[in-house]
């Protein structure tokens, strides 16, 4: 993230402003779009799923610009918007295909050791796999926590949900995952 | 926490993923691109209540034509009918009070022969 280029504060004036409103989205996008494509890429493994939830959430976050008020950071509002549909597209998947993300044997997690964009080493596929386990939020808050070091204040706004919930829920996460690890190696 | 050293020492926080050749370098560009011009939506659902009236419009004035010819109907039907009761009774009072010397005098100078007078005072149909 390029800090000095990025100032919230001047961008929050221009995006108010209807003449400065889309070169200041720009910024965001231009800010915001990796770091969200790898955290979207997270939850649902597959590129082309990963690239179209980024366009969504993007053109999604244009629509209700008017409605931001700057009450939260940028960042805290992209996110919040992203796992919503994240949520949203996971469960969307599994209803419409009956398939389970959470199984470590199912066709999404073989899938995963196919695709010709993971490239990892097996200790980095078998970590994914791990996450595959995982319930959708619970997955999202040790990506959150455990990839981009994300506070918990922070994701307590983005996720609506209590600090105390979080850590309890990144815990158990650990947990489950060092078990998982442990008991593929 | 123990257990999340031990990931962190095994799995390290490398990313497995790969993105297509030249993906990310223009990322922004392709967002920026879908992106629909403001107030698309605003219109959009204007329009979709202009048409949804244009649709209906027809039908309501129809209805309104009918509501207003039901109301019509039942006010004049209504009225005339409380009016010719007025009248009816106005006419019967009246006739009760004339003398018989006034029914001779209304008789002679009415045009009317004496079947349809008789109907008339009689209220016969």
């Amino acid at each position: 993230m390029n800090n000095s280029s990025f100032n919230e504060k001047e961008i929050l004036v221009l995006l108010k402003q209807s003449g400065t409103q889309r070169n200041a989205f720009e910024m965001i996008v231009k800010e915001f779009s990796e770091q969200l494509y790898w955290q979207v890429r997270r939850m649902v493994n597959d590129h082309d799923d990963a690239d179209d939830l980024l366009q969504n959430i993007f053109v999604k976050a244009w629509l209700n610009v008017d409605g931001f008020r700057g009450e939260s950071r940028i960042s805290t509002w992209l996110y919040r918007i992203a796992m919503n549909e994240c949520i949203t597209f996971i469960n969307k998947k599994k209803n419409e295909q009956n398939i389970s993300l959470s199984d470590p044997e199912s066709e999404a997690a073989r899938h995963l050791e196919s695709d010709s964009y993971v490239d990892g080493d097996v200790m980095q596929v078998l970590l994914q796999k791990a996450l595959m386990t995982l319930p959708e939020k619970q997955r999202m808050v040790f990506n959150l926590k455990y990839f981009k070091e994300m506070k918990y204040e922070e994701m307590s706004e983005a996720l609506n949900t209590s600090v105390g919930a979080l850590k309890a829920s990144y815990h158990i996460a650990v947990k489950k995952i060092a078990a998982f690890i442990e008991n593929h190696i | 926490m123990k257990e999340e050293d031990d990931i962190l020492r095994r799995c390290g926080t490398g990313n497995p993923f790969k993105v297509p050749e030249g993906y990310l370098d223009n990322l922004s560009e392709r967002i920026m691109n879908s992106l629909p011009e403001k107030g698309t939506t605003a219109r959009a659902v204007a329009k979709t209540e202009f048409r949804v009236w244009r649709n209906i419009r027809p039908w309501f004035y129809l209805a309104a034509v009918f509501v207003g010819l039901v109301f019509g109907i039942n006010f004049m039907f209504h009225r005339s009918g409380d009016s010719s009761l007025k009248k009816n009774q106005q006419a019967k009072v009246n006739i009760e009070q004339l003398s018989d010397q006034d029914v001779e005098t209304i008789v002679a100078n009415t045009h009317l022969d004496d079947y349809s007078l008789y109907e008339y005072l009689s209220d016969a149909k």
